[in-house]
């Protein structure tokens, strides 16, 4: 047989002496861990058996390789009876490790309500000590709203290369189906950060406008409308931070806390795109007449653009004139041919104009029910 | 026999928790001592290897003077190396290395005289030829004529400042005439930047100057100035990493310069991936003086790398433009960094203004103020600068174009058309101006030009994905539809994440399904 051939039928021997249980418990033990850094728990106890199961994955995987060679010793052979006695450990605490983290994974996973978000302060880190030893790290936390006490995470990879301990973060929490809380993220408090960069440099556009996406994809709404405000005085001419806070109030349905600044993005730049953001967050906010005025001054800016004519549309719908509103979707039409939407809404506003007919016809009117009396 | 004294299976078995014994231990490692020699070969063999392949080809030279030199080196003895290695390039070395220089070819070969004749020539026909003067420093150097050879790297110096050699001979020649605290300051400024210099004499006057210390029982100024030589050698061959390591401690504990000494420190740690080690000997050379812009600037590299330290630095960038506020380098940083991760044009256009001041006919300032402006939406200023500019080079396609993309903010379409025509006028296959003229017409609503110019820069060679979908919005707006589909399906397949095409890409299929249906 030359070395080729020998080379060959070893690597035969060694695939064929990856047995299907070994393969399950590996792929169990990833799907595992991966869970874990889905929902990630918090506290001290999990990080004393962490380690273990790291060491015990390691171990698998070395038995893996190794046993093969194993198969071919005698029974008394010293290598092969700690084979044995090490696959037996792994097994047990390969299963415990799966179920814990499968429970702890559909607690967070089957959670519907939206994520909390907490401050906090990365008090130390724990990845320095033990990146060689194992592959995970994690940070102490230290929840600004309860400063006395401290408790340990997991970090993912991405908010290693993002964090570097002793800084204030954010912490993304799922309060979990059983109550037991989870992280799901945790990221640079760019509230904080946005906070003292502006004091050393009020002119910074980037740095402003982070930090008032940062705060008001935060619930932190108080913080961000402040910071949005005084960038605007310091700043007036920059109106696209403007468009960004009011945006984003926007999306947040914060319609009346968005006015403010969509309103002055289109006083410091008139445009017909300004104006349709404007004038739908009035209509939002239940200020229907004065968003069908923005939308018609908007109209001689750009005569061909549908947008304007479609949002009249709804407004005037929501008014309750229909008949205006079919005329402004039929307008769009004109210029959107194709737009299912504006021939549903058409055909909508006809059932209701039929529907208020019918309504007026059949409700008698104060008078005549007077007469009748 | 045997097998009787051999334990049955039964008896070996132990419960899974049991430890393995010392015994089992010793019993594994006799039974498999021959697989532990070989694993012990193997790692020998490959630590060996390892070290071999770290260091630079120039310490391995395939002569006898060559292989004396490489013993010397590895015996520590770099003075000796030094000149082995010069003795090497003298007898046939000196083909590997020779340029189109012919006065340092003939310094190569060790024809001094000749040397010193063919740069002076040079010189007379080009008086700012750095490598001419380098080459008359070097002659003077082995001449042993420290002054002369210290006034022409000067010379270099001044002419480049950022050239390697020039400033490491420069601290050579400072070296040898005992001016210690100037030769580190030029070693300092000659490794600022990432390159290590292509003479290879330069290399080997560092190496034997950095022997010559050595031997000569230094004391805290020179263990700084050494510190920076290992620094130097370091690049070429790790190992001179723990010298320069304890050269800087040395420096430390003698109290010279300890700034400089921290800064190597940090900068070795650097070296090996280390940056957070780094970090607090940055910090220490700045608490022992805050007037050294390098620290800062090391210091603000390491916050960098940690991706979105901002605040941090910003702080160090402040402090090295502040330590050194006519130091180009720092003051570039800073204004790239006010710029480009704050996005505070203001104070990034006070600090180019006031460079500005300084050298008013620098076009790179000029364009660097120009385009402030434009960030500040200040486009009639901006215009202005281009124009200066357009002065001094009138024959600047990119000026044309940034003149024409300020022109269309302030809706001076026909002018901005006009500018960008002018750029092709001057090259035709700029894709830059095509799709600039692109932007213009679609802006008046000039949909088959647009799309012809946006198409033309596409075929030049524009690999811009914007322009890409800025295209794909143009078949819609034309209601070419089935283009406009295959436009947007090739941005998102290389660019998922494209606003404008995500933007249209649901109406333009919505137009194609009504017009299917319609069919």
């Amino acid at each position: 047989m030359n070395a080729r051939a020998r080379v060959r039928h070893k690597l035969k021997r060694f695939w064929g002496q990856l047995t299907f249980q070994y393969g399950i418990a590996a792929a169990a033990c990833g799907w595992a861990i991966w869970m874990q850094y889905q929902y990630r728990l918090q506290g001290s106890l999990i990080f004393l058996a962490l380690p273990v199961i790291g060491i015990v994955l390691l171990v698998l995987n070395v038995l893996m390789i190794v046993n093969q060679f194993a198969s071919s010793l005698p029974q008394w052979d010293p290598v092969r009876c700690l084979l044995k006695r090490m696959e037996v450990s792994a097994g047990l605490l390969v299963r415990l490790f799966v179920y814990s983290s499968l429970l702890w994974y559909a607690n967070g996973m089957l959670d519907n309500k939206p994520p909390v978000y907490r401050s906090a302060e990365i008090d130390s880190e724990g990845w320095k000590n033990t990146a060689s030893l194992a592959p995970y790290s994690w940070v102490t936390l230290r929840y600004r709203d309860n400063p006395e006490a401290t408790t340990m995470v997991l970090i993912t990879w991405e908010e290693r290369r993002t964090l570097w301990g002793a800084q204030p973060v954010s912490v993304t929490l799922k309060n979990g189906l059983l109550g037991i809380p989870a992280i799901t993220a945790i990221e640079q408090d760019w509230g904080w950060f946005g906070n003292e960069i502006l004091k050393l440099a009020p002119t910074a556009t980037m740095i402003a406008q982070r930090k008032i996406d940062f705060d008001l994809t935060h619930d932190r709404w108080g913080e961000g409308i402040d910071a949005a405000r005084r960038y605007l005085e310091l700043n007036p001419k920059v109106w696209e931070t403007a468009i960004l806070a009011g945006d984003l109030l926007f999306q947040a349905s914060r319609y009346h806390d968005s006015l403010p600044f969509l309103e002055y993005a289109m006083k410091q730049r008139p445009t017909y795109e300004n104006m349709q953001r404007y004038g739908l967050s009035l209509n939002w906010a239940s200020q229907s007449p004065r968003a069908s005025e923005v939308f018609k001054a908007s109209i001689p800016l750009d005569p061909n653009n549908w947008q304007a004519y479609y949002h009249l549309g709804y407004v005037y719908g929501d008014m309750g004139q229909y008949e205006e509103a079919i005329g402004y979707f039929e307008e769009t039409l004109k210029r959107q041919p194709s737009s299912l939407e504006a021939k549903a809404m058409i055909a909508k506003h006809r059932q209701d104009i039929a529907t208020r007919d019918s309504q007026t016809r059949s409700k008698p009117t104060k008078v005549s029910s007077f007469n009748t009396r | 026999m045997d097998a009787l004294r051999r334990p049955s299976p039964s008896q070996t078995t132990e419960h899974w928790w049991t430890l393995p014994s010392r015994e089992e231990i010793y019993l594994i490692a006799i039974k498999y001592r021959r697989i532990l020699f070989g694993l012990l070969v193997a790692l020998l063999f490959v630590f060996v290897q390892g070290r071999l392949n770290t260091m630079d080809q120039r310490l391995f030279q395939p002569s006898t003077d060559g292989v004396r030199g490489l013993i010397h080196y590895e015996r520590g003895n770099y003075s000796n190396a030094a000149l082995a290695y010069r003795s090497d390039l003298r007898r046939g070395g000196w083909r590997k290395w020779r340029n189109g220089d012919e006065a340092y070819n003939a310094l190569l070969q060790g024809n001094l005289a000749e040397a010193a004749r063919l740069a002076d020539l040079q010189l007379t026909k080009q008086p700012d030829d750095v490598e001419a003067w380098l080459t008359r420093g070097e002659v003077a150097l082995e001449d042993g004529d420290l002054r002369r050879a210290s006034d022409s790297f000067e010379q270099a110096a001044a002419l480049d400042d950022k050239h390697f050699d020039a400033l490491l001979l420069s601290a050579v020649a400072h070296s040898r005439s005992g001016n210690i605290n100037q030769a580190i300051n030029r070693m300092r400024q000659a490794l600022r930047y990432d390159y290590a210099g292509q003479r290879i004499t330069a290399f080997l006057w560092g190496l034997q100057t950095a022997g010559e210390l050595r031997q000569d029982s230094p004391d805290g100024l020179r263990w700084c100035l050494l510190a920076h030589y290992y620094r130097y050698l370091r690049i070429f061959d790790p190992s001179n990493a723990p010298w320069a390591k304890e050269a800087a401690m040395k420096a430390i504990n003698a109290g010279s310069r300890i700034d400089d000494a921290y800064i190597t420190l940090g900068i070795l740690e650097e070296k090996t991936g280390d940056d957070e080690a780094a970090l607090p000997y940055f910090l220490k050379a700045i608490e022992a003086n805050p007037r050294n812009p390098e620290a800062y600037r090391r210091a603000a590299n390491i916050y960098r790398h940690r991706g979105s330290d901002l605040l941090n630095e910003y702080t160090m960038w402040k402090g090295a433009y502040t330590a050194s506020p006519s130091d180009e380098l720092y003051r570039d940083r800073f204004g790239a960094f006010l710029s480009q991760r704050f996005g505070d044009y203001p104070q990034a256009l006070e600090l180019a203004r006031q460079a500005l001041n300084e050298e008013p006919r620098n076009t790179d300032l000029l364009g660097r103020v120009a385009n402030l402006y434009q960030r500040l939406g200040q486009h009639e200023e901006a215009i202005r600068f281009y124009r200066d500019i357009l002065a001094l080079q009138p024959r600047n396609p990119g000026v044309l174009d940034a003149i024409g993309y300020s022109l269309i903010y302030l809706e001076r379409y026909d002018d901005a058309v006009a500018s960008y025509q002018n750029a092709l006028a001057i090259n035709g296959n700029r894709p830059e101006s095509h799709s600039g003229l692109g932007a213009v017409y679609a802006r008046q609503r000039r949909y088959t030009d647009s799309i012809r110019e946006y198409e033309t820069a596409l075929q030049i060679g524009s690999d811009d994905i914007n322009i890409r979908a800025f295209l794909c919005n143009q078949y819609w707006a034309t209601n070419r539809y089935r283009d406009a589909d295959t436009c947007l399906k090739h941005v998102l397949r290389l660019d998922p994440y494209n606003k404008s095409a995500l933007q249209i890409y649901p109406y333009v299929t919505k137009s194609l399904e009504h017009g299917e249906h319609e069919r």
